[in-house]
C-alpha cells in the first residue's frame, strides 16, 4: 500500500491504492482525516483500490458524512470496479451520487 | 510465505484436522439412506470454515483448492447437481487432499510439486461439476428477475403478504475486528437465492472525526427470495450469530415478528419502518398495524409492573402460538449449552498427562511406605491419617487415569472409510456395523491398536467375506456384514471384529500347519488351537495373494503388537458362517488395583480384577497324589504352586492358600503361602533382558521399597490349562522360570 498527496489549490487529493479493508482501515482513516483537516475540497482517487470490505465501505460513508457536516465537497475522481460493485451491492450508489464522477 | 508457528496457527491446524474428520464422517453417511441434506450441510460447513480460517493465515494454496470444493458443494446444496456416489468419492479424495495440505502447512513447508499437482488435478475434476450454467444461481433463476415466490400458505390475519424473507442484521462493535465481513455473508446469501432489495443502515455510522475505523456501526435490512429451507437460511448466519443481531422473518411472517423486530432494533421506528417499506417486506397498512400494536404495548408495559415478557404478551394476544415460543426458548437453551460445552473442554499436551500419571504413581508408592511406617510405630492417629491419605491418593489415581481414557468410537469410525475403500476395490458390497463406540480405554492403547485392527479388518474384508455371487449361491444376503464391537469385561476391554463370511477351513489350516511342521502328524488339536495357528509366523491360507493381505505376514505381527500391550487375541470361526476375532486389552498401562500375595520371602501381585476368590488348599491327603488339580465345588480346577513355578527353596507353611484367577473364561489356581490383600500397583516395565519370561508381566515397588513381581495371569492360565490338556510342550511358549 502506498499513497500520494498533492495539495492543489484548495483541494486535498488522496489516492487510495491497494487494500481498503479492516487491515488498513486505521491507516486510511488517519490519511483521510489529515486530508479533510486541510482547507478546500476533498478528491479521492479510488481507481487503484484492489480490495474493499465492509470496513472500507464504512470508512467511505463516514468520510462522506464528515464532508457533509463540514460543508465540504467530496469527489470520487476514479472508482475501481471492486468499489463500484460494492456500492451497488450495498445500494449506496445513490448515497455517493453527488461525489461520483458523472459517467459512473 | 514465512510460517511462524504461533498458537493461532496451531489451533487452526488442530481444528482443521477435526473438521476434516467430521467432513469424512459426513461424506461416508451420504448415500447410506436417510436424508443427506444434513450431511451435505456438514461437509459444506467444514469446507467453508477451513477456507475462511486458512484465509486469515494467507494459506493461499489451501484457500484456492477449498474454494473450488466449496463452489461445487454450493451447487449441491442448491440442488443444482446431485451428490451421487461418484461425486461423494471425489469429495473423499478432496477431503484427503485438504488433509494433506493442512499437514504440509503444519510441517511449515510450501505447497508445491506433486502435492500442488494433485490439488490442480482434483480442482480440474471438481470444476467439471461447475460447468454448464453459471457457477451460482443468479437472477436468471428467477424469470424476469421476479422472484419465484413460495406458494402462499393459507395465512391468517396476523401475517404479511410478502413472500420474501426479511433479514435484519446489526453488527456488534467487534464484528469486523473478528475478521468477519458482513458483505461476504450477504454475498453468500446470493448463492441460494436473490437479494431483492437491500437497505444499508447508516444511521449509527459517526462522522470521520469520531469514527473508530475498526468498529462496526453498520446494519442491513434486506428482503430475500429463496426456495431454500429455513435451516439453510439460518445456517448462512451460523458463523456470525454470536457477533451480530440477526433477525430472520420467513415469507408470510406474522406481524408479531415485525413488531418484535421494531422492539429489538435500536433505530427509530419510523426510520426502520421506511426501510421495511422500501424493502417491500411490509405494506403501508401492515406497517401501521405493526407500529400501532407496538405503541400500545409500550404504553401497556409502562403501566404494568412487572412487565410481562414479550413472549407472554404475544401468546396472550394469540399472535404467536405457545409451541413456537417454546421452540425458540429451547433453541436459545441449546445454543447456550453448546457454548457451555465448549467452555468446559481444554486441550492438554499428552506429555503433561503422562507426567501427572507418573507422579501419581510415585505418590502411591510413597503413600504405601508412609502407611507401613505408621503401622510399625503403632501410632493410631498416624495410622488413621495415612489411611485417609491413601484413600485420597486412590481417588486421585482414578481421576488421573480417567483423564487418559478416550472413547474407542473415533477409532472405529475411521474404519468406515477403510471398509468403503476396500470394498470398492474388491468389488464387494459390505456394510459396517459399529457397536460399543462409547467404551473407554487408555489413549496410548487406542493409538497402538489402530494398526493391528486395520490389518484384521482388511483380512476380514478380503478373505472373510465372499463375493456377492458366492454369498447368493450359499443362500446369504448379497451384502456382507462386518461388525466392530467393544465392551468391558473383568478389567479388560474386549474388541471384537466379526464378519459373516465363509469362516476358516479347519482342514486347510491343519494341512498347512503340518506342511510347515508346526503340528506333528497325528497330533489332535481342539478347534480353538487349530484356529489360533493362523497367528503363527509365516502362516497364510489364502489361495490368492491380493494386494491387501494374504502374503503370510501380518497375523503374527498383529498378535505380537497386541501382546506388547499386555493383551491377547483369539479367534472363533464357523465354516460357512463367519469369523470373530477377539482382542482383549488391559484398560490401562500404568496403574492397577492389585492383590498382593506371598510365596517364601517373595511378594507377587495379581491384578485384582482377575482374582475370582481365595480358598484354603485342602490337606495333601485329600488331593490325588501328584495331581495338579482340585475339586472346586464340583469343577476341576487346575492349579500351580508358585513355589514350584519360581523354584523357591524351603518348606511350604502348614496351611497354603489358593488364589483362583480367571482370564478369558478359563480358571486356574495359584497356590501361595500368604494372602496380603489389596494393593495399589504402579506397573514398572521389566527390562528387555526379562522380555522372554512369559509368566511375569512387570514389577512394582512395595511401600517397604522391596520389589514385587506382577504375575501375568493370561500367561499363567494358558500355561496351567495347556499343561492339564497334556500340551505342556505348548506352542504358547514354555516357561523359562520352570527350567
Amino acid at each position: 500500500m502506498n499513497e500520494s498527496e498533492q495539495p492543489c489549490l484548495a483541494v486535498s487529493r488522496v489516492a487510495i491504492t491497494g487494500e481498503m479493508t479492516i487491515f488498513t482501515a486505521r491507516d486510511w482513516r488517519d490519511r483521510l482525516l489529515s486530508a479533510i483537516a486541510a482547507p478546500g475540497d476533498v478528491e479521492l482517487d479510488l481507481g487503484m483500490v484492489s480490495e474493499v470490505d465492509a470496513a472500507g465501505i464504512q470508512l467511505l460513508v463516514s468520510l462522506a458524512l464528515e464532508a457533509r457536516a463540514m460543508d465540504r465537497a467530496l469527489r470520487l475522481v476514479a472508482v475501481a470496479e471492486r468499489v463500484s460493485e460494492a456500492f451497488e451491492f450495498c445500494r449506496l450508489t445513490d448515497f455517493f451520487r453527488e461525489a461520483l464522477p458523472a459517467q459512473a | 510465505m514465512s510460517m511462524n508457528m504461533d498458537d493461532a496457527l496451531q489451533t487452526f491446524i488442530v481444528e482443521s484436522r477435526e473438521l476434516l474428520q467430521a467432513m469424512e464422517a459426513s461424506l461416508l453417511e451420504i448415500g447410506q439412506g436417510g436424508d443427506d441434506t444434513e450431511s451435505i450441510n456438514a461437509v459444506f460447513r467444514a469446507a467453508h470454515t477451513i477456507k475462511g480460517s486458512a484465509g486469515l493465515f494467507s494459506l493461499d494454496a489451501v484457500v484456492a483448492f477449498t474454494h473450488v470444493a466449496e463452489s461445487v458443494l454450493d451447487r449441491v446444496r442448491a440442488q443444482r447437481i446431485a451428490m451421487d456416489p461418484a461425486l461423494a468419492r471425489l469429495f473423499l479424495d478432496v477431503c484427503d487432499q485438504m488433509g494433506a495440505l493442512v499437514e504440509r502447512v503444519a510441517s511449515g513447508l510450501e505447497v508445491e510439486g506433486a502435492l500442488q499437482a494433485r490439488s490442480d488435478e482434483l480442482a480440474r475434476q471438481l470444476s467439471r461439476h461447475l460447468e454448464g450454467g453459471a457457477a451460482f444461481p443468479v437472477a436468471g433463476d428467477w424469470p424476469d428477475g421476479a422472484p419465484a415466490q413460495v406458494d402462499p400458505p393459507v395465512f391468517g390475519p396476523g401475517c404479511v403478504a410478502s413472500g420474501l424473507w426479511h433479514i435484519s442484521l446489526r453488527g456488534s462493535p467487534d464484528l469486523l475486528r473478528f475478521g468477519l465481513d458482513p458483505l461476504s455473508i450477504l454475498r453468500y446469501l446470493s448463492t441460494f437465492g436473490q437479494i431483492v432489495s437491500l437497505e444499508m443502515v447508516l444511521a449509527a455510522i459517526p462522522r470521520l472525526t469520531e469514527l473508530d475505523p475498526e468498529t462496526c456501526y453498520m446494519g442491513f435490512e434486506l428482503s430475500f427470495a429463496s426456495k431454500a429451507d429455513a435451516q439453510t437460511v439460518e445456517d448462512a448466519f451460523a458463523f456470525v450469530r454470536d457477533d451480530c443481531t440477526v433477525r430472520l422473518i420467513p415469507p408470510f411472517g406474522s406481524i408479531a415478528d415485525y413488531r418484535a423486530l421494531f422492539a429489538d432494533m435500536p433505530e427509530d421506528n419510523l426510520l426502520l419502518g421506511q426501510m421495511l417499506l422500501r424493502c417491500g417486506s411490509l405494506t403501508q397498512e401492515e406497517l401501521a398495524q405493526a407500529l400501532a400494536t407496538q405503541e400500545w404495548l409500550a404504553e401497556d408495559e409502562a403501566g404494568q409492573a412487572p412487565a410481562p415478557r414479550l413472549g407472554e404478551v404475544l401468546v396472550d394476544q394469540q399472535l404467536v402460538e405457545q409451541p413456537v415460543i417454546d421452540a425458540a426458548l429451547e433453541r436459545q437453551l441449546q445454543v447456550r449449552q453448546a457454548k457451555g460445552a465448549e467452555a468446559t473442554l481444554i486441550r492438554v499436551d499428552a506429555a503433561k498427562l503422562d507426567q501427572l500419571i507418573n507422579l501419581v504413581g510415585e505418590l502411591i508408592i510413597a503413600g504405601a511406605g508412609a502407611q507401613l511406617a505408621a503401622r510399625r510405630f503403632k501410632a493410631p492417629a498416624l495410622v488413621e491419617a495415612t489411611a485417609v491419605l491413601s484413600r485420597l491418593v486412590e481417588d486421585v489415581r482414578d481421576s488421573a487415569l480417567t483423564l487418559r481414557m478416550v472413547q474407542i468410537g473415533a477409532t472405529f469410525n475411521r474404519f468406515r472409510r477403510v471398509v468403503r475403500d476396500v470394498a470398492t476395490e474388491l468389488g464387494k458390497d459390505i456394510q459396517l456395523d459399529i457397536r460399543g463406540g462409547e467404551t473407554e480405554l487408555d489413549k496410548t492403547i487406542v493409538e497402538k491398536i489402530g494398526d493391528p485392527l486395520t490389518h484384521i479388518v482388511r483380512n476380514a474384508l478380503d478373505h472373510g467375506i465372499e463375493s456377492a455371487a458366492d454369498r447368493l449361491a450359499r443362500g446369504k444376503p448379497a451384502q456382507g456384514r462386518l461388525m466392530l464391537n467393544a465392551f468391558h469385561e473383568s478389567g479388560s476391554i474386549v474388541i471384537e471384529v466379526s464378519d459373516d463370511g465363509g469362516g476358516l477351513k479347519k482342514e486347510r489350516i491343519l494341512a498347512k500347519a503340518m506342511e510347515r511342521g508346526l503340528v506333528a502328524e497325528g497330533q489332535s488339536l481342539s478347534d480353538k488351537d487349530i484356529f489360533n495357528l493362523v497367528f503363527e509366523p509365516g502362516f497364510s491360507t489364502a489361495e490368492q495373494v491380493s494386494n491387501l493381505s494374504g502374503r503370510g505376514v501380518g497375523m503374527d505381527v498383529v498378535k505380537r503388537n497386541i501382546q506388547a500391550l499386555r493383551g491377547t487375541v483369539d479367534l472363533e470361526s464357523r465354516e460357512g458362517h463367519g469369523t470373530t476375532i477377539r482382542i482383549r486389552l488391559p484398560l490401562t498401562l500404568a496403574i492397577i488395583d492389585g492383590f498382593l500375595i506371598g510365596a517364601g520371602p517373595s511378594s507377587y501381585v495379581v491384578p485384582l480384577e482377575q482374582v475370582v476368590e481365595c480358598i484354603e488348599l485342602p490337606p495333601a491327603e485329600q488331593l490325588a497324589s501328584g495331581a495338579n488339580y482340585l475339586n472346586l465345588r464340583g469343577e476341576v480346577l487346575p492349579f500351580i504352586r508358585l513355589r514350584d513355578l519360581f523354584e523357591i527353596p524351603g518348606e511350604p507353611p502348614r496351611r497354603e492358600n489358593v488364589v483362583v484367577v480367571q482370564y478369558a473364561g478359563e480358571r486356574a489356581g495359584l497356590v501361595v503361602d500368604q494372602l496380603f490383600g489389596e494393593f495399589q500397583t504402579v506397573i514398572k516395565p521389566l527390562g528387555k533382558v526379562f522380555s522372554h519370561i512369559r509368566c511375569i508381566g512387570g514389577s512394582t515397588i512395595l511401600g517397604s521399597g522391596e520389589v514385587a513381581l506382577i504375575l501375568d495371569v493370561p500367561g499363567l492360565v494358558r500355561h496351567v490349562t495347556a499343561r492339564e490338556a497334556g500340551l505342556s510342550r505348548s506352542r504358547h511358549g514354555s516357561l523359562v522360570a520352570t527350567a
